[in-house]
């Protein structure tokens, strides 16, 4: 079974993943391993600079979880499916509503516990451009017409 | 106030103010910005008439003038507070509110335009994205929107490309950039690039205004594919073909002329020098790679020599140098290291040394001979004229040269300018560092526009732009007015551009009041006014009379109301002859005035003049003001904003900020002069729609004291015996009508919790009469990555295909996905937490 490993620099919760040092190999399944997390046999000097798997053969993409060495020169890596790389392109055709977004839907308007603000506060003053009389005005009343 | 000193430019000055007013409204200005500091700086310059000046700041809504008695204009002032401006036109002439530009935006999203180049369809998008060397991520931004002209964009893609424009251009083509040789480059192009027409026919291109956040200084953008079409068109009119240079040098003693002719027929840093090496050098069916290490303390210059059939590269520097070069391709590799020869021409010494497998060396001058002119024997004098000969690169058009040191543009990848792609492929290799200032914007999701920054010309007018101090490095336009790169010429050319863009179907640019969402949801707009409220009219003249007399009548009418005459006549009506007087107060309101007569008591005429009341009632509008949002979001509003408004003889009053948020205000007291109780309007309006939102009442009668009974009844009242009052009422009694105002006084007087207490008409008398707003904003504490982190709120249907950044699903539905049932759980979990895009 053909297995690649990589390192990989991007966010577990990155869509699309940012691979690099492809490092392609044989490897076995172990006995009564899943698909979604397996774990495999290698046969490799070291292989803990990588973080990262792809098996063709399962068409999809892991998370290392952690080394085991077997013995000099073998390896059996665990695997962790990483089902967001995977199913790139599916999931980039799903429709949804986004509850908070960086740049598509984003709303300035709508509330939520992002906006922040200190305890200080500042104070501004409009002054409309005229009033009542300063000074006043006498008003005397007399009985009779 | 802001009291501005008399003083103010006309002409270009004037249209400076627009341009300044037009940035400053939609970012949002006030007495800090530049823009009103450079015009307080215009206006103090004292250097035109008064009458200039009233002229010119009559037309800036911002400014308000004052006169005096004859006329004259004395006083300019800015309106508004220091930090909260009433700039920009009146909030309750726009039709929809929800667009008004707030003062100042923190979270930037403009109103981005684009026009569909098959169907002309013109789509308003969500967002800039500005991308920013040095940034981590990118972040949203602003940019105001307008459009250019076709020479000042490609004056300014020149520009940017190092090349220097002068007014000789003009005297030689006048029409150098004339648009219908433009458009033939690419017609299906520049039917895309380009916006409309303006009203002289000509082309317009869209450009974003970026502006400095500390310098407010402004540095224009404009899309990659527009800018790619103006160098082809600069191509494709020789701009960027290097012309035969020429050497000379002072001392040719004993220099061959074959040398002198043929050197420097060509120099062009066409070697790009990547670190210490480049690749993929070498052509046909043997490619190789070379680098070279180069120790010296000058620089190494490069040549070739063609002698016959023959190449032969050497390197030349003023100072020892060595040059370990290394040449990789299918045989292997080699290494070479070459030192320089030091060697003596015309007394002149130098160091040179042959140069196989060295192609990278910095400052590389790549040198073509005419074959055979040259024969390796002129290798030193070769290396004696590039040293120490001074190169004239003639100009290839007359009014066009390179900037010093400037970044040049090399064509010779290009072979057809037409192929519009190619040059933009070369543009991006050779100015990466314009990708990566860039703004994008992506109106549909998926087609994502770039726009990159682009130095304008400082001089020259419309068609004719001259370069003017511009330069590529120095994008940004310095209009601070100190030491400032602006002459008239830009100002009318900015100008131009900002006020130009034209309505072409549907498309707006207009900056003070940008164009209405597409879709609005749900309706966003209020209407409908309040009906009017009627003053009633008439009153019992015959039972009493009504006078405003001023100061000195109220001391005669005194005078004789205590003489002996009047106290023995009245007394044979009155037991009391203040019984005749029904009341003195002071009301703070204009009355209406009928006309003059003397002071009758009962049928005795004090002979005392004094105006006579007319109406009742009395009506005094306060004005209104405009209240913007300052920041553009939820912190505008309640619970983070909160606005009162102090009403002189009511006191403060708290106002629903929704309710009069984006509105005009308008305070509008009506008086009863007799009582003086007052009602005050507080009318809000918005969207072209509003009425009466409060009302609050209160008196403004300050009451005097005429017999020691009316005393008693002021100082009950104001000591709250609301009890004793009222008794004294319900009784009839002689204290009856003089205590009734100082019983209304008790009955309006208000008690206020937050910030002002009772506000009878005595006490309100010694208050402010003139209404203001008290607006309490939040001092934010965003933190300036959270976009990336946590993203804005949203509540939006998407296609998640069509997001970018940051985005949290509130509903989703995963379906499609040839996935095992636990993946898809999963799938549905990461996409409610929040994944990247």
């Amino acid at each position: 079974m053909q297995i690649v490993l990589y390192n990989n620099l991007s966010e577990k919760n990155k869509l699309n993943k940012t691979l690099q040092n492809a490092y392609e190999l044989n490897g076995a399944l172990k006995e009564e391993t899943s698909v979604l997390n397996p774990d495999v046999l290698i046969e490799i000097e070291n292989p803990t600079n990588f973080n990262y798997a792809y098996i063709p053969e399962f068409g999809r993409y892991y998370f290392i979880k952690g080394f085991t060495s077997v013995r000099n020169g073998l390896w059996r890596i665990s695997l962790d499916v990483d089902v967001l790389y995977s199913f790139k392109d599916e999931i980039l055709n799903l429709s949804g509503i986004v509850s908070n977004s960086e740049t598509n839907g984003a709303d300035n308007y709508l509330n939520g516990d992002v906006w922040k603000s200190k305890v200080k506060e500042t104070t501004s003053i409009i002054n409309f451009p005229s009033g009542l009389s300063e000074n006043g005005h006498f008003i005397l009343i007399t009985a009779g017409g | 106030m802001e009291i501005l000193a008399s003083g103010i430019t006309t002409g270009w000055g004037s249209q400076w103010e627009t341009l300044a007013n037009a940035i400053n409204s939609y970012y949002g200005g006030g007495v800090d910005s530049a823009q009103y500091q450079r015009v307080v700086q215009m206006l103090n310059s004292g250097e035109y008439t008064m009458e200039e000046m009233d002229a010119i700041i009559g037309n800036i809504p911002e400014f308000s003038r004052t006169y005096n008695s004859a006329g004259e204009l004395v006083q300019v002032s800015w309106k508004g507070s220091a930090t909260t401006s009433n700039a920009g036109s009146s909030i309750a002439s726009e039709i929809n509110s929800n667009v008004t530009t707030a003062t100042k935006s923190q979270f930037e999203t403009a109103q981005t335009i684009t026009k569909d180049a098959q169907t002309g369809t013109v789509t308003i998008g969500d967002t800039l994205t500005k991308y920013k060397t040095g940034q981590l991520a990118p972040t949203t931004a602003k940019g105001v929107f307008s459009s250019a002209i076709a020479g000042v964009t490609a004056a300014g893609v020149g520009i940017t490309l190092a090349k220097t424009i002068d007014g000789a251009l003009y005297n030689a083509l006048p029409a150098f950039w004339d648009e219908h040789g433009m458009s033939a480059i690419n017609p299906e192009t520049w039917s895309y690039i380009t916006a409309g027409e303006n009203d002289f026919g000509s082309a317009l291109f869209n450009l974003i205004f970026g502006i400095d956040p500390e310098t407010n200084n402004p540095t224009a953008y404009i899309d990659e594919t527009t800018f790619a079409y103006m160098t082809a068109y600069m191509i494709s009119q020789g701009v960027f073909d290097i012309a035969d240079e020429h050497a000379s040098i002072d001392d040719t003693t004993g220099l061959p002329q074959s040398v002198i002719d043929a050197l420097p027929l060509a120099c062009s840093e066409s070697l790009q020098f990547t670190g210490d090496y480049i690749s993929g050098r070498g052509t046909g069916s043997d490619p190789a790679s070379e680098y070279a290490t180069i120790t010296g303390s000058s620089p190494v210059y490069y040549y070739v020599i063609q002698d016959g059939s023959s190449i032969v590269a050497y390197a030349c520097s003023l100072e020892p140098f060595t040059l370990d070069a290394y040449t990789h391709n299918r045989y292997g590799e080699y290494h070479t290291t070459h030192t320089g020869s030091k060697a003596t021409y015309n007394n002149k010494e130098f160091y040179y040394c042959q140069a196989d497998g060295a192609s990278a060396l910095d400052r590389v001058y790549y040198y073509t001979a005419t074959p055979n002119i040259l024969s390796f024997a002129d290798r030193i004098e070769c290396a004696y004229v590039i040293l120490f000969g001074v190169h004239e690169e003639p100009q290839t058009i007359a009014g066009i040269t390179d900037q010093p040191n400037g970044k040049r543009f090399n064509i010779s990848g290009i072979s057809d300018p037409s192929d519009i792609n190619s040059v933009l492929n070369a543009l991006k290799n050779q100015y990466p560092e314009l990708w990566q200032d860039r703004y994008e914007i992506s109106p549909d999701g998926e087609t994502v526009i770039k726009y990159i920054p682009i130095s304008l010309p400082t001089g020259g007018t419309g068609n004719q732009p001259t370069t003017d101090g511009a330069s590529q490095t120095e994008p940004e336009v310095d209009i601070s007015g100190e030491g400032s790169n602006v002459t008239d010429e830009l100002i009318k050319t900015l100008i131009d551009m900002i006020q130009n863009a034209k309505t072409t179907e549907g498309m707006e640019s207009d900056m003070q009041t940008p164009t209405q969402p597409v879709n609005p949801n749900p309706a966003d707009t209020g209407s409908g006014s309040t009906p009017p409220a009627v003053i009633p009219t008439g009153t019992a003249k015959s039972l009493f009379a009504i006078y405003n007399p001023s100061q000195t009548e109220i001391n005669n009418f005194g005078a004789w109301l205590w003489s002996p005459a009047f106290v023995d006549q009245l007394l044979k009506l009155f037991n009391d002859p203040m019984q005749s007087i029904i009341g003195l107060h002071k009301i703070f309101a204009q009355p209406t005035i009928s006309g003059t007569d003397t002071i009758h008591v009962g049928y005795l005429d004090s002979g005392v003049s004094s105006n006579v009341v007319g109406a009742q009632y009395v009506t005094v509008s306060c004005g209104s003001v405009n209240l913007s949002e300052y920041f553009g979001n939820v912190f505008d509003y309640d619970p983070f904003t909160d606005v009162q408004i102090y009403l002189p003889f009511i006191g403060i009053e708290k106002l629903n900020t929704g309710d009069v948020m984006r509105g005009s205000i308008e305070v509008v007291y009506h008086v009863d002069v007799i009582t003086g109780a007052c009602l005050a309007e507080i009318n809000v309006t918005r969207d072209l729609g509003g009425g009466t939102i409060y009302t609050y009442s209160g008196n403004c009668a300050v009451q005097y004291p005429i017999s020691s009974g009316s005393y008693m009844g002021i100082v009950a009242s104001l000591a709250s015996i609301a009890g004793g009052v009222v008794g004294t009422i319900a009784s009839g009694g002689a204290l009856a009508p003089v205590a009734f105002g100082a019983v209304n006084g008790a009955l309006n007087a208000r008690t206020r919790v937050e910030h002002s207490g009772g506000f009878s008409g005595n006490s309100g008398a010694m208050g402010i009469k003139k209404p203001y707003l008290i607006i309490t904003r939040p001092q934010t504490a965003l933190a300036d990555t959270f976009p990336m982190f946590n993203g804005y709120p949203a509540n939006k249907s998407v296609v998640i295909g069509t997001c970018s950044g940051f985005i949290k699903c509130d509903k989703i539905h995963v379906e499609n996905i040839n996935a095992t049932t636990e993946e898809l759980s999963e799938i549905e979990s990461l996409l409610k937490d929040g994944i990247i895009i």
